[in-house]
């Protein structure tokens, strides 16, 4: 009887080389013996307990053992990686900057794009928080793309979004608007302007806010109160829970008692300081405000139902209203998550973002590879001293992973503190449009992430480089580089070139699309523009007469002052649409166009040019005959002939005649279509709020306004004046962003291929310092030499230039997805960035090249 | 080396019964004398496991002799004054934490 094979050949292993026989034996003699007590079954049971708990013994560490190894094996192994890098310190310095620079720019990626796209919003289920647009009738201005039908999409009108909210929805649990505004806060005779976001008391529900003190706005809308935010709080009245309940808020001259505070969430809506009730007026809810499509409307979708089933639920309820208002006839609705829709614009940027970041570590790393292979000849030098001396393999090949430890380690720090510095600029560069940009830093778990990936790509670098310098231990001084791993990391650098001729070549072709649409006639000047909102309270000026009184008192004002200024309710780039219905004489159907309500000035002072006819004078008031001036647009549309002139026009129920042409306007911006415009006279149509538009070097503008505000009700204010170009500016953050974002990465890119390149010509000239050495004691001119080496860059870096250019034209169709704008008919900017980028990594060539030529034939002969 | 640690419970079995085994000591009869000692029926793999883990240490040192006749070779292990020495700090800590500690052993009465 035998024991059980497997159990016998499991206790050969764990008795090892060295007892492996007296185990067995001893284990033998034990069996025979049970199975003489104990029988067969006995027998068996007992050698496999044995073997079993033999197992369990021998994989159970040592930990004395351990510790003792880890430790003091460790502490040498990287105090012997602190004095190899010391004494090698371009190498360190080379190995840790590359590793730091993949580290530092994929980290830096990573926060952005967690920040700004990824991290879910912070409300609870942000799944369900979607934005509502009313959407335009298919045959007016959208376009059919992929199929599907795109409709142009709207904000929503203050009647809509109170029709919105009394509905009894199968799908919403709630719907609310948000409107952000900045009103006088009277304390003491003295007014502060606060922001203040006015909103429908659901807003709260729908995005989870609950009250940190007090409590938040009721629902009864005849009732005043305000809500602080927390920041305010702390700002206005140092936390002092005593000013809940009791005390009143003088908004805009009414009352409002102070309710509770809150915490908004980060990103949606915008920061404010207080939060009022969104609540309008009779007037604001007329038939004719069904086409002030401005509100900024949000609803939460009950668990229950998705956001498709809720978007058509939306859209027949806005259809069903066309049958009774011409204003949302052919109108639709559709519901788009919040999350998706703020993050929209910046998506195509950000995932090419991260996939240069995953892209940059893998380059910084195979660099790094590179640049350690490069130490290969001097590694196996050191590596058969070492082996001479005694020590094991394995502990060569610990050496090699702390050092690798070490190197991560100082890298991943390294990469940090750029990241962190570069963070700064970073967000200085991008408007504060982009979301929650402000929020993006160096949180502890990201910096111990980068640090783990330091730490590990450390490690495998550092063994890479031992199992590359292994190969016996007998030293050969010839000790040359195998053709296919050279060629291996030459073509490692070309493709480094191509990459970066690729990222510069988007990064040159986004800065031409921002600078073409800069120069895209707007239809207006921007420049030396500037603009204030003004508000008129409903209390003060309940009606028509005592708006237009407070705007022509404005403008007179200002004139006397020595400012000519214009009123308008909806100029252009402000983020203000007016939409409203029309119908011209002979056309059957309703149309949409872009509704001006101005002063006389207006045309002159935002510099839009009269094509035919005349714009408006004093004359026209409310009792003079209704008038209209139409943009060219419009005109060229609906009055093809080149009659529009003394035709008639019904905008919002009153017949106009039209008097004059002017220059169209790039309402939504530079890339939008044109849209239809139509101008009616401030006179004869005013509205009780506006900008104030003048076209003003003077410094003391805002006092002149303020002075003049005062003057005719001491409670006015106007906002203070921000210059037009402010509009455009926050109009191309996105494209600022990919600006920023490609050019940096372009930069890190080019460096990058430069330090591969270097690493690689370093390596090669390293390797050829004998042959040399012996051609320069023979008398080779030293140009000879210097060729040879450049050449080998030269070529190189010119067959990367050109892979680079196939690419970028290989990959247009995709490009031009994910960076707006980008001209492919454009074929001097990849060239001439090939060149750059050649020449750049032909400069990381010199060092090496001047190293080369410097040798002394001497000392090198000597060292071998 | 290692002379600042304490044993495991095993490794004091295996130390002791080294100790009182007279005649070669190796892994069968350190095993048998735990057997006949304790009554444990140790596993003789572990033993050798930890003999060899003892060996490094230097608290043993062991050589294989020719094999008798009719027999086999064995590894005979010998304890080394180190071995004594770690024995005795192990069993010091021991009395010193059962001093006091208000527990009385099995069989014990109070």
């Amino acid at each position: 009887m035998k024991p059980p094979a497997l159990a016998r050949f499991l206790a050969a292993v764990v008795g090892g080389r060295d007892d492996r026989d007296f185990v067995l034996g001893d284990l033998d003699d034990g069996f025979q013996r049970v199975l003489a007590e104990r029988g067969v079954r006995g027998a068996r049971r007992w050698y496999w307990s044995q073997v079993l708990r033999g197992i369990g013994w021998a994989v159970r560490p040592d930990a004395e053992v351990i510790r003792r190894r880890s430790w003091e094996g460790t502490a040498g192994d990287l105090r012997m990686g602190v004095r190899t890098l010391r004494k090698r310190p371009i190498y360190a310095v080379g190995v840790i900057g590359t590793l730091a620079l993949g580290l530092g720019s994929a980290a830096l990626v990573f926060t952005v794009t967690w920040r700004v796209w990824l991290a879910p919003m912070p409300f609870p289920d942000p799944d369900r928080v979607v934005r509502v647009f009313e959407t335009e009738p298919v045959d007016m201005t959208s376009a059919v793309e992929g199929g599907a039908e795109q409709r142009t999409r709207w904000r929503i009108s203050p009647p809509l979004l109170e029709d919105m909210r009394a509905n009894d929805w199968t799908t919403l649990e709630a719907v609310a608007g948000v409107s952000d505004h900045i009103v006088d806060w009277e304390q003491d005779d003295e007014a502060r302007r606060v922001t203040t976001l006015a909103v429908s008391p659901e807003l709260f529900a729908i995005l989870g806010i609950v009250p940190e003190a007090g409590r938040l706005l009721s629902s009864d809308p005849e009732v005043p109160e305000v809500v602080l935010t927390t920041d305010f709080w702390a700002r206005a009245f140092g936390r002092d829970p005593g000013v809940l309940g009791s005390t009143t808020m003088e908004l805009d001259g009414a009352p409002h008692t102070v309710v509770g505070v809150v915490r908004l969430p980060s990103g949606y809506p915008s920061d404010a300081d207080l939060v009022t009730r969104l609540s309008f007026v009779e007037e604001q809810l007329g038939e004719g405000m069904r086409g002030a499509r401005y509100l900024d409307v949000v609803a939460r979708v009950r668990p229950e139902h998705s956001v498709a089933e809720a978007s058509s639920e939306a859209a027949s309820f806005v259809r069903a209203l066309g049958e009774s208002y011409g204003n949302h006839a052919g109108w639709g609705a559709e519901l788009v998550v919040l999350g998706d829709d703020l993050t929209e614009p910046f998506r195509g940027v950000l995932s090419l973002l991260l996939a240069a970041g995953v892209t940059f570590l893998l380059l910084a790393v195979i660099n790094v590879g590179g640049l350690v292979a490069a130490r290969r000849a001097e590694a196996r030098h050191d590596r058969a001293v070492r082996l001479a001396l005694g020590a094991s393999r394995g502990r060569l090949l610990r050496t090699s992973a702390v050092e690798g430890l070490l190197v991560g380690g100082l890298a991943a720090a390294a990469g940090l503190v750029g990241a962190y510095w570069l963070l700064g600029p970073i967000r200085a560069l991008v408007p504060p449009d982009v979301p929650r940009l402000s929020e993006v830093g160096l949180t502890p778990p990201l910096m111990a992430l980068v640090l783990g990936i330091g730490l590990g790509l450390g490690v495998g670098v550092g063994v890479v480089g031992h199992w590359l310098s292994r190969g016996g231990a007998a030293f050969r001084p010839d000790d040359r580089e195998p053709v296919s791993a050279l060629g291996g990391r030459r073509a490692l650098v070309v493709g480094q070139v191509a990459l970066t001729t690729l990222l510069t070549t988007g990064g040159i072709a986004v800065l031409r699309y921002a600078s073409e649409l800069r120069s895209i006639d707007v239809g207006f000047e921007a420049e030396g523009l500037r603009s204030s909102w003004m508000t008129l309270s409903q209390q003060r000026f309940p009606g028509e007469e005592e708006w237009l009184g407070v705007w022509q008192g404005m403008l007179d004002g200002m004139q006397a002052r020595g400012i000519d200024a214009a009123v308008a309710t909806n100029p252009p780039m402000s983020g203000s649409n007016w939409l409203f219905g029309f119908q011209a004489d002979d056309a059957p159907d309703q149309g949409f166009a872009q509704h001006h309500s101005v002063s006389e000035g207006y045309f002159d002072a935002m510099g839009i040019d009269v094509l035919e006819g005349r714009v408006f004078d004093p004359d026209d008031r409310a009792s003079s005959a209704p008038v209209v001036v139409v943009n060219e647009a419009f005109a060229e549309e609906y009055f093809p002939r080149g009659d529009a002139i003394g035709r008639e026009v019904r905008v919002v129920g009153d017949l106009r005649t039209v008097v004059g042409i002017v220059g169209s306007t790039r309402h939504y911006g530079p890339s939008a279509e044109v849209q239809l415009e139509m101008y009616v006279p401030l006179g004869q149509n005013p509205w009780p709020n506006g900008a104030i538009l003048m076209r003003t070097e003077r410094s003391d503008a805002d006092a002149v306004l303020t002075d003049v505000a005062r003057a005719i009700d001491p409670s006015l204010e106007a906002t203070s004046t921000i210059p037009y170009t402010a509009y455009l500016d926050e109009w191309f953050a996105p494209l600022r962003l990919q600006l920023v974002l490609v050019g940096t990465l372009a930069f890190l890119g080019l460096t990058l291929a430069s330090l591969g390149l270097y690493a690689l010509v370093a390596y090669h000239v390293s390797t050829r310092r004998r042959e040399i050495g012996i051609r320069m004691a023979l008398g080779a001119p030293v140009d000879r030499v210097l060729r040879g080496v450049v050449g080998q860059g030269l070529l190189l870096a010119g067959m990367g230039g050109l892979g680079g250019l196939i690419a970028w034209y290989a990959l247009l169709p995709t490009t031009r997805d994910l960076v707006e704008g980008v001209n492919p008919t454009d074929p001097l900017v990849p060239v001439l960035v090939a060149m750059v980028v050649g020449v750049a990594c032909l400069l990381a060539t010199v060092v090496p090249a001047w190293r080369a030529t410097s040798v002394d034939p001497v000392v090198t002969l000597k060292a071998e | 080396m290692g002379s600042r640690e304490y044993l495991g419970e095993f490794e004091q079995v295996v130390l002791l019964a080294l100790a009182r085994t007279k005649g070669p000591a190796y892994g069968a009869s350190i095993h048998q004398e735990i057997l006949d000692a304790a009554g444990r029926d140790v596993s003789i793999p572990a033993v050798y496991v930890t003999l060899k883990r003892m060996e490094k240490k230097g608290l043993v040192s062991s050589e294989v002799t020719e094999p008798s006749s009719g027999g086999r070779a064995t590894r005979n292990y010998r304890l080394l004054p180190a071995g004594e020495r770690a024995l005795a700090r192990s069993r010091e800590l021991l009395e010193r934490l059962w001093d006091g500690a208000g527990v009385h052993a099995a069989g014990e009465t109070a």
